[in-house]
């Protein structure tokens, strides 16, 4: 329970960091997560994006909700394929949502609901030819 | 006169505040039984009938906490239980402004939506008069 208003965002992005961190497989290989991109990244990762959050308590206690974006970048082939993509994505996905009503740890902040929302696929061509998928996959929480 | 932050409307059954709260509402109503006759000259007229209030109440459920919980506003309807002084307070958990009266709790319902906060609501009817608190 929050007493004093708070900044939940970077418990959310560290948490959710945790969960994937060293976890995500796809192809044999581990696939690399950034809080924030580096100069030079990997050519398949994941990205912890945006978090767009509203505060709602009731009486007595703050309470936050709103989304955050977890992108699943694949710049590795000259071909629009969402193969690959979509794969880290299952595996991601596995690891976020283990079973309907799971959740995973934030800190110091209680993660009361962890729902998937909608993806949005993106592909655009990049530097020297490469064609770049983004799967931006969006999800909701609630917060306290 | 200041405008009112709504969060300091609280509800107030004995000493114990009800907890976890999102709105709270005081209804408070009269009769106006029909006196129209023929000579009232095309118009109605009315006189002051019975009066009665209430409150209704939403929020997020929680079973914790130093006061009322949604657990225990259950166990009153379960129980049975006599009015209670209820204060609907101006001035958050003081009590020293708003409203107060005799009230029984109604009804409680406690929804459990798929991947959501699960919420609880419920509403007090009064027994008596209501009263300003000076």
């Amino acid at each position: 329970m929050s007493t004093g208003s708070v900044d939940i965002q970077y418990a959310l992005i560290d948490g959710i960091y945790d969960v994937l961190h060293g976890n995500v497989s796809y192809g044999g290989a581990t696939i690399p997560v950034y809080k924030s991109v580096p100069k030079t990244p990997a050519s398949l990762y994941i990205h912890i994006g945006d978090v767009l959050e509203s505060e709602d308590g009731t009486k007595d206690e703050f309470v936050y909700y709103g989304t955050v974006q977890i992108i699943v970048v694949d710049e590795s082939a000259h071909r629009a394929s969402r193969k690959q993509a979509q794969g880290v994505l299952g595996a991601m996905r596995a690891l976020l949502k283990t079973s309907v009503s799971a959740t995973f740890t934030t800190g110091s902040r209680t993660l009361i609901v962890f729902r998937h929302e909608s993806l949005v696929p993106v592909t655009e061509y990049a530097d020297n030819s490469i064609v770049r998928t983004r799967l931006i996959d969006i999800y909701s929480f609630i917060i306290e | 006169m200041a405008k009112l932050n709504g969060t300091l409307n609280a509800i107030i059954s004995g000493s114990d505040r009800l907890l976890h709260i999102q709105n709270a509402t005081l209804n408070v109503n009269v009769d106006l039984p029909d006196a129209t006759t023929k000579e009232s000259a095309g118009w109605a007229e009315h006189i002051n009938g019975q009066r009665d209030w209430g409150i209704s109440f939403d929020g997020a459920y929680d079973e914790e906490g130093s006061g009322m919980t949604p657990d225990e506003i259950l166990a009153i309807i379960i129980a049975r239980t006599a009015d209670a002084t209820i204060k609907f307070t101006t001035d958050g958990a003081t009590g020293a402004a708003g409203w107060t009266g005799n009230a029984t709790v109604q009804n409680f319902s406690l929804v459990g939506n798929k991947e959501t906060t699960a919420t609880f609501s419920g509403s007090l009817k009064g027994n008596g008069a209501l009263a300003a608190i000076e």
